[in-house]
């Protein structure tokens, strides 16, 4: 088998990385068990002893709203006593403690133990109650970057911040939008999407400028076809607005532009993106002048990023406050979250706007994803059986510019990969 | 005609309308399936059960006639790489309950469970709850509504590639 450095070529990758178990296994540890990882919103958690459970990898682990009101502690969801999941609803409320089901040992909110039935069997034979193991053990770091949350299984490394690096913008962007500079998660469910492939391909295919046009023309042409059967001077029609752009151009992405960034992030756009020519709703900007003044509210709603990769959890597209989280299951399954944001003190059209968003490319139902997806499908396909062994990401290679930790490129440029890639490798060896 | 044979009548037409409806999605006849709805009908899958808002809160599918027509479009079509394979598809439905008096203004509110199988790339079962909303129109009965709400709406779901 090949050694991992051996997987990775400066423009090409090969096909194992997709399909090797043992590679899985190796990535769990040593980029999900490293890298900060979305866990969820602090709006999801209001309450003392508000919680939602997601995963870190495949760590089960529960995000909840510590009784003293302020801290959001993400614990492993887990029992300290014989390892029961303590915790099955996506979402609930733990009132002062957690019960785990099987022998009945319970926890406060911040994972400590808190009582066994009949303890006397504990006493003398060397049990610690204060040891965190027998608890529900907190993840080794959790920290918040303007209400969002974040864990690392790594008790070392960099802080928050400085790993989100450049990133921060596009969070930032995100809240600014709201005129009272907050967001919130809309409901207690996501959409939920299941992807029967390797996780990679769902980031890899986020900065994929080369692909609208051609996988989504199915979808802009019967965008096309039913406007076109519109009288000549009929309504603007809001679900155009959404689905056209991904028809758009080689030129259209070309002009947007990508930048890597270091640990594998990135973002398409800046100045343009797929969000350029959304209509801007009076009553919202007139909300947004009123709290930020015209200056300030001009810089925030030009701030054009599409797609902000936080590799390797999470993508953010702080224009219609939607974020999709990546759960890694297995070599070849992923699931993909999409949650959507209120912003608020906005009209409710733009909350709107980001569900029909949400419901015309994020659903499992829409008429984007599946397409997509249907092409992940047929890569792992190929690469879990062909004879040919690598595969291509040399579009425009060698042509990116440097600008210290920034490499930009035209939007249809590999670059995109190449810097997930170069990650990927330094994580793994 | 007596009220009771009136009211057999109609019973009979929302039947009719029912299981016509139920035939189209089976034969992937989105034309004829789409003008069974009111210029401004939608069909709605919520992703929670509580939810009674669409503008609130996320749907796996909230569909007025236009994107209807759009989805129209697009099945089948060979750009859409999903669409290069067949999408064949069943239902099954159970006696419906019909309310004539749940709504107000008249309109008619109509029950069923459905088990729906979808075979595209695999074979995926759906099931659930459906709930229509009828009008009476000069044109006969038309379907205001459509809600379906899928046993597993909250569950990772695969690509749903028809209505249910």
């Amino acid at each position: 088998m090949r050694a991992l450095q051996a997987l990775v070529e400066p423009a090409r990758v090969h096909r194992d990385v997709y399909t090797r178990e043992d590679i899985f296994k190796l990535e769990l540890e040593r980029i999900w068990g490293q890298a900060w990882v979305y866990v969820g919103h602090e709006s999801q958690v209001k309450a003392p002893g508000d919680y939602l459970t997601t995963h870190i990898g495949l760590t089960p682990v529960i995000m909840v709203r510590d009784m003293n009101g302020k801290d959001i502690n993400v614990l492993v969801n887990r029992c300290g006593h014989r390892g029961a999941q303590v915790c099955q609803a996506r979402s609930g409320h733990a009132n002062g403690l957690f019960k785990c089901p099987y022998h009945g040992w319970t926890f406060h909110t911040d994972g400590s133990l808190r009582s066994q039935p009949s303890p006397g069997g504990y006493q003398d034979v060397g049990f610690d109650r204060n040891a965190a193991a027998f608890g529900m053990t907190p993840v080794a770091r959790t920290e918040q970057y303007r209400g969002f949350v974040f864990s690392s299984l790594a008790a070392t490394g960099p802080e928050l911040t400085v790993f989100l690096g450049q990133m921060c913008a596009t969070i930032d962007n995100m809240v600014d939008r709201a005129p009272t500079g907050e967001v919130e998660v809309t409901g207690k469910t996501c959409h939920r999407f299941r992807h029967p492939v390797n996780w990679k391909f769902f980031t890899e295919n986020l900065h994929d400028a080369m692909h609208p046009m051609v996988a989504h023309a199915g979808t802009s042409d019967a965008v096309r076809q039913y406007l076109e059967q519109l009288p000549p001077a009929h309504e603007p029609l809001p679900e155009a607005e959404v689905i056209a752009p991904f028809g758009g151009s080689y030129h259209f992405f070309d002009e947007m532009g990508f930048v890597g960034l270091p640990r594998g992030h990135g973002y398409m756009g800046g100045k343009t993106s797929i969000f350029s020519h959304y209509q801007v709703y009076p009553d919202y900007l007139q909300a947004m002048e009123q709290a930020y003044g015209r200056e300030r509210t001009e810089e925030i709603l030009s701030f054009n990023r599409h797609n902000g990769l936080i590799y390797p959890s999470c993508t953010i597209r702080d224009n219609i406050q939607s974020v999709r989280v990546v759960i890694p299951v297995s070599v070849n399954e992923t699931i993909i979250e999409s949650w959507t944001f209120r912003l608020k003190g906005a009209p409710p059209a733009m909350l709107q706007r980001t569900l029909r968003y949400s419901r015309l490319i994020n659903s499992p139902a829409s008429m984007v994803g599946p397409d997509d997806l249907d092409c992940y499908i047929r890569i792992q396909q190929s690469a879990a059986a062909s004879a040919i062994e690598w595969i291509d990401m040399q579009r425009h290679f060698g042509r990116e510019t440097r600008d210290g930790e920034r490499q930009q490129a035209i939007g249809t440029s590999d670059l995109a990969l190449r810097n997930q890639y170069t990650a990927w490798l330094e994580y793994m060896t | 005609m007596s009220d009771d044979n009136l009211q057999g009548a109609l019973h009979n037409d929302i039947k009719d309308l029912i299981r016509l409806e139920t035939r189209c999605l089976n034969a992937a006849d989105l034309e004829t399936w789409s003008s069974l709805f009111t210029e401004d009908g939608y069909y709605w899958m919520p992703l929670e059960r509580t939810q009674t808002d669409p503008e609130q809160h996320d749907s796996l599918i909230y569909d007025n006639r236009a994107l209807m027509t759009m989805r129209r479009y697009n099945l089948h079509n060979p750009l859409s790489p999903s669409m290069q394979r067949e999408v064949r598809s069943v239902r099954i439905l159970s006696e419906p309950d019909i309310d004539l008096s749940a709504a107000p203004g008249g309109d008619i509110i109509v029950r069923a469970d459905v088990i729906a199988v979808i075979h595209h790339r695999k074979q995926d079962t759906f099931a659930g709850a459906v709930t229509w909303r009828l009008v009476r129109t000069d044109a006969g009965l038309k379907i205001k509504s459509k809600r379906v709400d899928l046993l597993n709406a909250d569950a990772p779901l695969d690509s749903i590639m028809m209505y249910i």
